[in-house]
Order: structure tokens, then C-alpha cells, then sequence
């Protein structure tokens, strides 16, 4: 899901020339060429792929483009400045335009996602915690643009900004599809794990929402894993789960249908987390 | 290879490990707990001086900390220390008064009227507070400052000192002096746990917050409140500080080194405050909060009403009398230097 973005960016490079090509996104052309990045295990070769599809989207993403299109130039972004950019000037340019694309896909699909940058942070929550069901793929794409500008900057600035990825977040555990809430379940456990409780924090409804994100991907999304250890295993100081995780992402098998890629990174993160745990624990 | 050479390899091999695990058995664990959340710039450079300290003793002192508040509140902190199951902890004043009551003598309301007070004055009293606290018992490594705590609301500003007296006043858990403070001067303060506050001030239980800039975002608060009183309140710090019986068990060397490593550690937080609670007010200013200036009249009117009771809660506190007059002489001389009144 996170990478639908590398499956609809290649699909355009197979029917480059073609007007209409992320209309055919869906098709099953599309569809073979995304899995081929989704479903590839050199996370190097991708690396040095990307930037050529990302100055594609930049001009299918002209001002009348759809939210799909917007929300697909959001999650490239979003996945190329933060798994693949180690300069942080260029992270924060990148992820930037993620953010951007985000918010513009979340205008496109529903008048309610205009302007809600500007809006103070309880009418914010309203205007949010309405928005329209059947346009989750965009809410889904904004939240993806907005995390990964968090990330990139991990300023006051951007921890400012994370009860409102939170305010987003919940309202696609209530109303999006099943494949959207295994990430969403996943990103909400993440930030409900920042703090211990007594500092605010919800580390116990974390463990529920990674659990839920376990039970929806099936387990087989291995950055699950890797974020339920990273985040509360390790806040909680419960190196027995952490290590149990981190066990499970190195001996499962990466190769996954749209998942390999990003497992093959979460592998990496394992073995780095695990290599670490006796300074940490 | 033949036999016998089989034999010798395996026996250098099974000594090889017996001292490979002799480093870690052998290695004095250091167990320091703070509330620092991971993650933070504090955590990781608390970590990477554990990562020096291991590397420089070879192994032999082991510091791992213990970030989060995953050790509970600071009562239960200095309960472990005493207990040997914690071997320090980073705590703040209000923490270490209960065994050094001069620990509150920063943290007098409106005591420093800015920061280079506040420096000019740590200058001179930071060794004399690290002495006293070693003869109460907790060997410290340098004061970490948080900055100056603000006023902050949610619905209505808060200029004048009348202002701040129709509204309740959160005051966290343990700190007895601002509670003390704050009902001395008429104010309505409630005391309650951190975790609390953001529901407290949804539901309207809390209206007003007294806080750094960068606790206010890195704990949430910033989404429920309106308003920055925009002068420097009380000046909140920490202290990274162990129990000297853990301490002297460490060889001669390795006690230098871990107080070397921990005093620049120490020193580098202490210097990045300023910079975070800059980048925390934009964020907050950004976020949309409104920052009130007060007139400087009205400011004197808030330090006067707080100057007054300074006897009374440096009494009721136990702290030194001497110490304080001691102090505000220094500051009223500073003052004098720098042509403020």
C-alpha cells in the first residue's frame, strides 16, 4: 500500500507518451509493473530508479491533476526522502513536495480537505474527523505526504504537528478499507508509543493498535514487526517481545506479493535493531 | 592439522571466550533512569555518553539509561536508588529537595528576569548546590537546563496578575513550592499528575499551565491552549545524579572518566536549552497560540506580589536563608552592572 506510489509512477513509464496513462493505472500492465518494484529485492536498484519517476509525476501532477495522481506523486515522495535520502536538506525538499501533494490529493477528492492547514486545531478535528469515507485513499495519501515531513525534520516544528497526523489517522481506523487500516493501525501504535503513559502516552492501546496491524497484514508486511519492537517493545523496556519481533522479521520470508522491497529493507532494519539491543535493554 | 594442534586451538578458543564473557560479567552496571523521552536529542546524547563511557573503561563500567519515565515518577526513582536497584537517575529540583531543599533556590517564581541572570548567578552557586548535594547524599555531574517555564492558557489570557487569580492553575505532582507559591499570592492552583493535564484542559478542570515552551509540544498541551504570557516565570532544570555508593565502588580511573563524560554531557544539554525553547515558541507561535507581552508595569506587579513571600518559602521550604539573601544580593549587583534596575 505505502508503495502504491512506485507501482503507479512505473506504470507511467511503460505507457510514457500516452495521455491518459494513470487512467490505465488499474490495468493489469499497471498492475505487473508495480509488483515488479514492489516485489523486487534489490532495494539499491529502486533507489537509483526513483528520481526519474519522480520528475515524471511532477509533470502528470499539473493543476487539474486527480487525487490519484496527487496522492501517488504524495507516497513516492514520501517513500524516496524517507527511506532513501540521507541529506537532510534534501529530505526536507523532498518530503515537502510529499506533504504538498498530500494535502493537494486531500482537496482534489472532497472540498472538506481544502484549507485545513490554516484551520486552528479543534475545527481541524471536525473538518477531519468527517471527512468523507469513500475518499480514505486520499486521507491516506495526505497522512503518508505529512509523516514523512514529520520524520524528515523531527523538530518542534514538526512534533507540533503530530496530534493532527493523529486526529487523521483515526479517522482512517474508523472508515477505511482493510488494507489502509493495517498501515493505519500501524502508524497510530507507533505514535500512541512516543511516551509512557505517565507522560501522557498510550503505550498499551499502541500494543493493541500494532497487534491489529499484525492480525490485518497478516503478518506478512514485515515493517510491522520492526515498528512494534522499534517503538513500544522498546519504550515498554520488553526485550523479550522486541527480540521475539525482530526474530520472526529475519526468519520470515521476505519475498512477498507488492511487499518484497520494503521487506527486504525491514530485514535490514532487524538485524540493526536486534545488533544494538544489548547496549539499549 | 594434526591433534594435538587440533587441542591447543581449541583450548586458546575456549579461553578466548572464557575472557570474552569475563568483560561482560565483570563490567559494574550503571542503571540511570530519567523521564526523557526517547528518541529526544537528550536520550541519544545520553546514549552516546554511555557508548564513550563503555568504550573508554573497556568494557568495565556499563551505563544504561533508562529513558521515558519507564522507572515511574521520581518518588519511585529515589525509592530504587535507595534500594540499590537504580543507580542514579536524572531528576529534577523539586525531586532532590526532598533530601536538599536548596535545590529550590533557582526555582523561586520570578526570581531571574532572564537568562544571563540566571547564568550570572549558576556561575557562582551551581558548585556550591553540587556540594551540598554530594553531602546529601548524590555524587551529581552538572545541571541541565530546561529553561524558563511560561504561563500558558486556554481560553482567556492571562496578563495582569487578576487575571491568573479566576483561574485554576495546574502545578504537577511533588512540586510542593509552586503549590505553596501560588496559593500565597491568592492564586487557585490544582495539583495533578502529568499525564493528566491534556484532559484536564479539554474538560476545563485546568485553564492554566506553567511550562517551557518545549514541554508544552513535546508533551501535546500546545493543541488545547490560546494564549503565551510571554515572561520568564520559573526557571526549570535537571540533574543527572548517582547514589556515591555505586559511585566509589568504581576504580579510581574509571571515576574520572565517567565524571568527565557526564559533565560535558551535561553541559551540552545545559547549552542546547536556549535553542529549543526558541524553535518551541516559533512552533508553538505557528501553531497558532497568541503571545501576550505584559506591560512592564504589570510585570513588576507579578514580581512584587511573589518577591514578598520569598521569606516565607524559603522557610517553609528548610532552605538556607543565608543562601537566598545571598543570592538576590548577587542579582540586585548584577543588575546594577548592567544598568537594569
Amino acid at each position: 500500500m505505502r508503495l502504491k506510489g512506485l507501482a503507479l509512477a512505473i506504470a507511467a513509464i511503460g505507457l510514457s507518451g500516452c495521455g491518459s496513462l494513470i487512467q490505465s493505472a488499474t490495468s493489469g500492465l499497471t498492475e505487473q509493473l508495480g509488483d515488479a518494484v514492489l516485489g523486487h529485492d534489490d532495494p539499491e536498484l529502486v533507489r537509483e530508479a526513483t528520481p526519474t519517476l519522480l520528475i515524471l509525476i511532477d509533470s502528470l501532477a499539473g493543476e487539474d491533476a486527480g487525487p490519484g495522481v496527487l496522492g501517488t506523486a504524495a507516497q513516492l515522495y514520501a517513500a524516496y526522502g524517507v527511506v532513501f535520502v540521507n541529506d537532510s536538506d534534501r529530505a526536507h525538499k523532498l518530503t515537502d513536495r510529499a506533504y504538498g501533494y498530500g494535502r493537494r490529493a486531500l482537496c482534489a477528492a472532497d472540498r472538506a480537505g481544502c484549507g485545513v492547514r490554516q484551520l486552528g486545531f479543534e475545527d481541524y478535528e471536525v473538518r477531519i474527523g468527517t471527512y468523507p469515507a469513500a475518499k480514505a485513499q486520499a486521507l491516506f495519501d495526505y497522512v503518508i505526504g505529512y509523516l514523512a515531513w514529520v520524520r524528515a525534520r523531527a523538530d518542534y516544528e514538526a512534533l507540533a504537528q503530530l496530534p493532527r497526523v493523529q486526529v487523521a489517522l483515526q479517522r482512517l481506523l474508523e472508515v477505511a478499507p482493510a488494507d489502509i487500516r493495517g498501515s493505519a493501525h500501524m502508524y497510530m501504535g507507533t505514535l500512541q508509543c512516543l511516551r509512557p503513559a505517565s507522560l501522557g502516552g498510550d503505550p498499551e492501546a499502541g500494543m493493541e493498535n500494532f497487534e491489529q496491524a499484525l492480525r490485518l497484514t497478516g503478518r506478512r508486511d514485515l515493517s510491522v514487526q520492526v515498528e512494534y519492537a522499534r517503538s513500544c517493545a522498546r519504550l515498554l523496556y520488553d526485550r523479550e517481545l522486541h527480540d521475539r519481533l525482530l526474530e520472526e522479521v529475519l526468519s520470515a520470508e521476505a519475498d512477498q506479493p507488492g511487499l518484497t522491497l520494503f521487506n527486504n529493507l525491514a530485514k535490514a532494519d532487524a538485524k540493526e535493531l536486534l545488533g544494538a539491543a544489548d547496549e539499549y535493554f | 592439522m594434526n591433534i594435538s594442534e587440533s587441542g591447543s586451538l581449541r583450548r586458546a578458543v575456549l579461553m578466548l571466550a572464557a575472557l570474552l564473557m569475563a568483560g561482560p560479567a565483570g563490567a559494574q552496571k550503571l542503571k540511570i533512569a530519567t523521564v526523557t523521552p526517547e528518541g529526544s536529542a537528550w536520550m541519544q546524547d545520553m546514549r552516546s555518553a554511555a557508548a564513550e563511557i563503555r568504550e573508554r573503561t573497556d568494557g568495565q563500567v556499563d551505563v544504561k539509561f533508562y529513558g521515558g519515565g519507564t522507572q515511574g515518577d521520581d518518588l519511585r526513582v529515589l525509592r530504587k536508588i535507595r534500594t540499590g536497584q537504580l543507580q542514579g537517575a536524572v531528576l529534577t529540583s523539586s525531586a532532590l529537595a526532598r533530601r536538599y531543599p536548596d535545590m529550590l533556590q533557582y526555582g523561586l517564581p520570578l526570581l531571574f528576569r532572564s537568562r544571563d541572570e540566571m547564568l550570572f548567578v549558576r556561575r557562582r552557586y551551581d558548585p556550591v548546590l553540587a556540594e551540598g548535594l554530594r553531602k546529601s547524599g548524590f555524587e551529581s555531574f552538572g545541571f541541565g537546563s530546561l529553561g524558563f517555564a511560561r504561563i500558558m492558557s486556554a481560553e482567556k489570557p492571562v496578563v495582569r496578575i487578576e487575571d491568573a487569580r479566576r483561574l485554576k492553575i495546574w502545578v504537577p505532582e511533588g512540586d510542593d513550592i509552586g503549590l505553596r507559591a501560588m496559593r500565597s499570592v491568592g492564586l487557585a492552583p490544582v495539583q495533578g499528575p502529568i499525564s493528566d493535564v491534556l484532559t484536564n484542559l479539554q474538560t476545563g478542570l485546568v485553564d492554566v499551565i506553567v511550562t517551557p515552551p518545549s514541554g508544552a509540544i513535546l508533551l501535546q498541551w500546545h493543541t488545547r491552549l490560546r494564549y503565551v504570557t510571554d515572561f520568564p516565570v520559573v526557571f526549570a532544570f535537571g540533574l543527572l545524579v548517582m547514589d556515591p555508593r555505586a559511585f566509589g565502588r568504581l576504580s579510581d580511573e574509571n571515576q574520572a572518566i565517567v565524571r568527565e563524560v557526564f559533565g560535558e554531557l551535561a553541559a551540552r544539554l545545559d547549552r542546547r536549552d536556549a535553542q529549543e525553547n526558541l524553535d518551541a515558541s516559533k512552533a508553538l507561535a505557528n501553531s497558532g497560540l497568541q503571545f501576550l507581552e505584559p506591560a512592564p508595569e504589570e510585570v513588576l506587579r507579578w514580581r512584587q506580589a511573589f518577591n514578598a513571600i520569598y521569606p516565607d518559602l524559603v522557610r517553609e521550604a528548610g532552605m538556607s536563608r543565608a543562601m537566598h539573601e545571598e543570592i538576590v544580593q548577587a542579582l540586585h549587583s548584577f543588575r546594577g552592572e548592567s544598568g537594569e534596575s
